[in-house]
């Protein structure tokens, strides 16, 4: 899968919809963007662990790497990834995400 | 005109009866000068000598603060004050100490001996952590200057419980603070301060002293240690240096480079908790009680991420001691992509620009700052600033945002020195004084109107925000006063004077709009409050002031207007109402069920019951209920009917509750609306919406 092919699928809005056993808690929105970039506004307000920073994408397996508070680069098990729904795991913790504008 | 020397003409109300010829001379005022009536002969009437005025101001820099408590000669509270002048006013901020005035000597006998303060010679005082109590959140201090003898000192007094890392809002205290010459031992010159500190009842609790030690606020050192392959991270290479970092946020950090050889453990790789053990290892001191000390370590390359981390967090903090130290990777290779600008393809350690601003960045996390995205600033991550417009690394900020710059400046201590408050905690959960902003009161009226005089205890209280234009041209201000905005904020006083604050626990994530307010035009929004961060607002009988700001920014200045209003809270009728008003009162979930309705908070749900089953509170707890039936949760469908049928003319309801009942009210055929007891409901809300004209025939039309 090249650059352009992945990007299509994760760049956008996402909205959180359901977290199990996540401390620090993550963030309500989380927005990826094409550049490699996410931002999650309000992240310090809320004590979240994921602010702003660089993300990227592996595969096989799955994987979503987020820039962490403290810059630490943290891995995700991508749980299940349709067009609309995100569900990523890690260290026990579970978050669910909706692709914002989804139904 | 000729200049003259003579000292200015006094008021016509300073010339002395005594001073006229004759009794039939018409007044005049005072033209001649001092020296001139002086030298006039001296059968002149009585002498009298031009008043000397002396402007008295407060020095910006820290302040050491020391508060004596009353009737102790045991212990008091060591401190800084730190004192920000800036275009805007005065912003300052100040922590205490608990400082034991008498220690036990052992040698060669036991016996007290004196526990001398700090020397207000040797600069900004550091204190040991384990003393640290509270935070003074200041809230009134002189802005700009006085030709008084002092001015009235205000700051809320925050108790710091180091258990949870978390702090409780005492009240308001304040002190005359008159300008007094500085004792021995202060700088020539400092400013200096004494007052009687007064708490929230007015009780006289001591003597408080603020005496100049430091043009800067905070004082630290900044240690790094490398492995010789690694550079030392000096400057961007375009002027900008550590001291010109620092001194822009009025700190005093000595950096300087120590080891250039530390020896790689595991190869050019290094874990979190390889660089963690180094840093115990090899940094030359570790008494954070006597020196706020950051470290950090410079390598080839990071396990855990590609150009620095601030280690010592989560995980990393292998002896609990947050926030020492940090790291930069000089190895890591910046992408040849165009978005790198014009170090695409360079080792990182090799481009003085970013890998110095990382160096900065990661320190910034240490001081307990988090990532900013407002703007290209130090907090700002590298790869989004170099996905921003520009070209990189041209297109960094070469400062700190402004938010971060005031956090830096007066967070309280914990937070910002090392060893103290771990890295992750919420902002939102720390107190700071208060930023100057340009006050709008003259122009915008803010009016906080609660919609009764008086509520039973327990009963929320319901409050009108109105936003009025006085001035003559439309003004740009938020879209919206709800809470779930940022702007809008407030705080409860009860009646011991302790001060509760109030914000939405739903925050809207949407981008905040502003809308126009035309010359002559008002906005209003209802507040429904039950509880804050601190618990229940409205917890004990007698009267309570609500105090409500709104902020934004006009034209890149920040502004704020603020109101107040009173309410009476009624004390417990009867042995019911003790019990309902305790229930709800020790609910948190209830404030949850409130906002949010549904079934799902048990807690929430079954206060709301306790409520709904009392006669007192019952009128002022309907709405919300009748609401939550109203609306479809899960599987549970809305009943409309049932919702109706709970309004009833006892009904307390805002406008703005009326206007959600409507909504529900609409779903229900005409028919069902019209049944005696639904349409009965419909008749409590048309009564409630008297005033509002068109919401009132809305609801006419329901009828």
């Amino acid at each position: 899968m090249d650059d352009r092919e992945w990007t299509a699928e994760w760049v956008g809005p996402w909205a959180k919809v359901s977290e199990e056993g996540c401390t620090p808690p993550y963030p309500e929105r989380l927005e990826l963007m094409e550049e490699g970039v996410f931002d999650a506004p309000g992240g310090p307000e809320a004590g979240a662990y994921f602010h702003s920073g660089d993300y990227r994408v592996e595969e096989d397996p799955l994987r979503l790497v987020l820039q962490a508070a403290n810059d630490a680069m943290v891995t995700h098990q991508v749980v299940e990834k349709t067009q609309e729904l995100l569900v990523l795991s890690r260290d026990g913790c579970r978050v669910q995400y909706r692709r914002v504008g989804s139904d | 005109m000729t200049p003259s020397r003579s000292a200015p003409p006094l008021p016509q109300s300073l010339v002395p009866e005594g001073r006229a010829e004759s009794t039939d001379d018409p007044p005049r005022l005072a033209t001649t000068s001092v020296a001139a009536r002086y030298a006039q002969p001296i059968s002149i009437g009585p002498v009298y000598r031009q008043p000397t005025y002396r402007f008295q101001s407060l020095r910006h820099g820290c302040y050491f603060l020391q508060w004596r408590p009353k009737d102790t000669w045991w212990y008091r509270f060591n401190g800084t004050m730190r004192v920000e002048r800036h275009g805007a006013g005065t912003t300052a901020s100040g922590d205490l100490y608990h400082h034991n005035a008498y220690i036990i000597q052992r040698w060669p006998s036991y016996r007290f001996v004196s526990n001398p303060d700090p020397s207000p010679s040797a600069g900004i005082p550091i204190f040991p952590r384990s003393g640290y109590r509270y935070y003074l959140r200041v809230t009134g201090i002189l802005e700009w200057f006085t030709i008084g003898s002092g001015f009235t000192l205000r700051f809320e007094r925050h108790r710091f419980d180091s258990s949870s890392n978390s702090w409780t809002n005492e009240g308001e205290f304040s002190a005359y603070m008159a300008f007094k010459p500085a004792p021995s031992g202060y700088p020539s010159g400092a400013t200096y301060l004494e007052g009687d500190l007064k708490d929230p009842v007015g009780t006289d609790v001591g003597r408080i002293s603020m005496g100049w030690v430091s043009p800067f606020l905070r004082k630290a050192v900044l240690e790094v240690d490398r492995v010789s392959q690694s550079e030392y991270p000096t400057d961007n290479g375009g002027g900008v240096d550590w001291e010109d970092v620092y001194e822009a946020v009025d700190w005093d950090v000595s950096v300087y480079e120590s080891d250039t050889d530390l020896s790689e453990p595991s190869g050019e790789f290094w874990s979190d908790a390889e660089m963690h053990a180094a840093m115990l290892d090899r940094r030359d001191s570790s008494d954070l009680d006597n020196e706020w000390r950051y470290h950090l370590i410079c390598v080839r390359r990071l396990d855990s991420t590609s150009r620095g981390i601030m280690y010592d967090a989560y995980g990393g903090d292998s002896n609990n001691i947050p926030r020492e130290g940090a790291s930069i990777a000089s190895h890591w290779t910046i992408p040849d992509t165009s978005q790198w600008g014009t170090v695409a393809g360079e080792r990182f350690g090799a481009a003085a620009a970013p890998y110095f601003r990382t160096a900065v960045h990661e320190i910034g996390h240490a001081m307990g700052l988090y990532h900013n995205t407002a703007d290209t600033g130090f907090m700002n991550t590298t790869g989004t600033i170099a996905a921003s417009a520009g070209t990189f690394p041209g297109n960094v900020q070469w400062a700190f945002n402004g938010a971060d710059q005031r956090r830096l400046r007066h967070m309280p201590d914990p937070w910002v020195r090392p060893g103290m408050i771990p890295f992750g905690q919420s902002y939102g959960s720390t107190p700071v004084s208060p930023e100057d902003r340009l006050d709008l009161g003259e122009d915008l009226q803010l009016s906080v109107e609660p919609l009764l005089d008086s509520v039973p205890i327990g009963a929320p209280v319901r409050v009108r925000l109105t936003l009025t234009n006085h001035a003559e041209v439309p003004l740009r201000v938020p879209d919206s006063l709800s809470l779930k905005t940022e702007h809008v904020r407030g705080e409860v006083v009860d009646p011991s004077g302790t001060v509760r604050g109030f914000q939405s626990i739903l925050r809207c994530i949407e981008e905040e709009e502003m809308s126009t307010l035309e010359a002559g035009e008002s906005m209003t929004h209802d507040l429904t409050l039950l509880r804050g961060a601190q618990g229940a607002l409205f917890p004990a009988p007698g009267a309570h002031t609500v105090r409500v700001s709104v902020t934004w920014e006009l034209d890149g200045m920040p502004v704020r207007v603020a109101g107040k209003g009173s309410v009476m809270v009624e004390p417990a009728r009867d042995q019911s109402h003790a019990s309902a008003a305790l229930k709800v009162l020790s609910a948190p979930d209830l404030l949850l069920t409130l906002a949010l309705g549904g079934d799902h908070l048990d807690e929430g749900v079954e206060a709301l019951k306790a409520a709904m089953d009392d006669d007192t509170l019952a009128p002022h707890y309907g709405v919300i209920e009748a609401k939550r039936v109203g609306r479809r949760f899960k599987d549970r469908e809305a009943d409309p009917a049932k919702a109706l049928e709970i309004i009833d003319d006892k009904t307390v309801m805002s406008p703005s509750e009326v206007r959600r009942m409507t909504t529900i009210a609409k779903e229900l055929p005409a028919k069902e609306r019209k049944k005696k007891n639904r349409a009965s409901g419909l008749r409590a809300m048309k009564k409630r919406a008297a005033g509002a004209d068109a919401l009132k025939g809305e609801v006419d039309g329901l009828l």
